[in-house]
């Protein structure tokens, strides 16, 4: 009997496989966690995406609509084909697993990292190095552009929270207060 | 005998003396009078004799009785002053006991309020501090978040893109500098 673990870990396992077939894994996994963030995020895209009144073929367009050219060609059609199969609300999931598998099999641990602005390649390398330091643990960073955080940095290691955003502190100062 | 003078006079009669009376109307006079007190003696002494002895004891027998009640009455009067004394000793006594009682209720009452005045102030005086700490901390608490959204509103308005840079390479520093975390 096929449980919803199986049936995600499925999906995440096929998704993997075809991003490596098109030879851009690191780039569509980095565009499909931050799309992945974008419907946590947004409770009407969700919404849309999961509504069963919706015939498949209305949501995969509108996913097209909302990716093309922000995305690559591989991410837009794994999304969509994800959305057409109807499991719109495993797709946080599925691609959690999917980072996760692709960065076991580089002997990595996925870092979730929030930023109030886009972070310069030369930034996130050595913000990669930085953690890997300080978790010891070789970690992937999925970098996610949060305004709500105000400025500075948030990361989290599996459990490991390390705070460095403006929001905090002021949430600290308050405390204090 | 003057009118008979006076008759005798005027008939031409001479009496023998001028104010006495003919020896035999003298006789005869002397002889119905004492006939009329023999007989006056005789037959009413004893009644007369006996209502007199009967007033006189009637009247000595209220004299006793008047001496007996006057006897009782001053007894009963003498007994009513005795209780009287005595009613008066105890209701001084009764007074006393009252007063003394109602000094000793009056000085256990009076200590009894001190004492819930005393607890009364104690709690008044830790509710006014209970009272100015919550105020003080209510006032603090707002002027915390005051604070903050000022700072808040400060920190939006100077973060700039050059700002934000320097925070994230702050933040890269401190997390380079970590260890075993």
């Amino acid at each position: 009997m096929t449980t919803d673990h199986d049936r995600i870990a499925g999906y995440a396992d096929a998704l993997l496989v075809l991003a490596r077939a098109e030879g851009n894994l690191d780039e569509v996994e980095d565009e499909l966690f931050r799309f992945s963030r974008a419907l946590e995020g947004s409770d009407s895209l969700r919404s849309t995406l999961t509504d069963p009144g919706i015939p498949a073929a209305k949501r995969q367009s509108i996913v097209e609509d909302l990716l093309g050219g922000r995305a690559s060609n591989t991410t837009t059609s794994l999304i969509s084909f994800v959305v057409g199969s109807g499991r719109s609300r495993d797709l946080p999931a599925i691609i959690a697993l999917l980072v996760e598998r692709a960065a076991s099999e580089k002997s990595k641990v996925v870092a979730e990292v929030r930023s109030a602005i886009a972070l310069t390649d030369d930034q996130q390398s050595r913000l990669t190095a930085a953690l890997s330091q300080a978790t010891g643990k070789s970690v992937a960073v999925k970098v996610i552009v949060d305004p709500s955080i105000l400025g500075g940095v948030v990361a989290q290691v599996g459990d490991t929270v390390i705070d460095g955003s403006v929001v905090h502190r002021l949430a600290q100062l308050k405390t204090l207060l | 005998m003057i009118a008979g003078a006076l008759l005798a006079a005027e008939e031409g009669f001479e009496a023998p003396h001028k104010f006495l009376p003919e020896t035999y109307e003298l006789l005869f006079g002397f002889i119905g009078f004492a006939v009329i007190l023999t007989a006056l003696i005789v037959f009413a002494g004893p009644v007369i004799k006996k209502a007199l002895a009967a007033r006189t004891q009637k009247i000595q027998d209220e004299l006793d009785r008047s001496a007996a009640a006057k006897a009782s009455a001053e007894a009963e009067a003498a007994r009513v002053k005795a209780d009287l004394a005595g009613a008066e000793a105890e209701a001084a006594g009764i007074v006393a006991d009252a007063r003394r009682e109602a000094e000793q209720v009056k000085a256990s009452q009076l200590a009894l309020i001190d004492v819930e005045l005393a607890d009364l102030r104690e709690k008044a005086a830790g509710e006014l501090v209970a009272m100015r700490a919550r105020s003080l901390s209510e006032v603090q608490g707002s002027i915390a978040l005051r604070s903050i959204e000022a700072a808040e509103l400060i920190v939006r308005r100077n973060l700039d893109q050059e700002t934000q840079y320097a925070l994230v390479e702050r933040y890269i520093d401190q997390v380079g500098r970590m260890q075993g975390v």
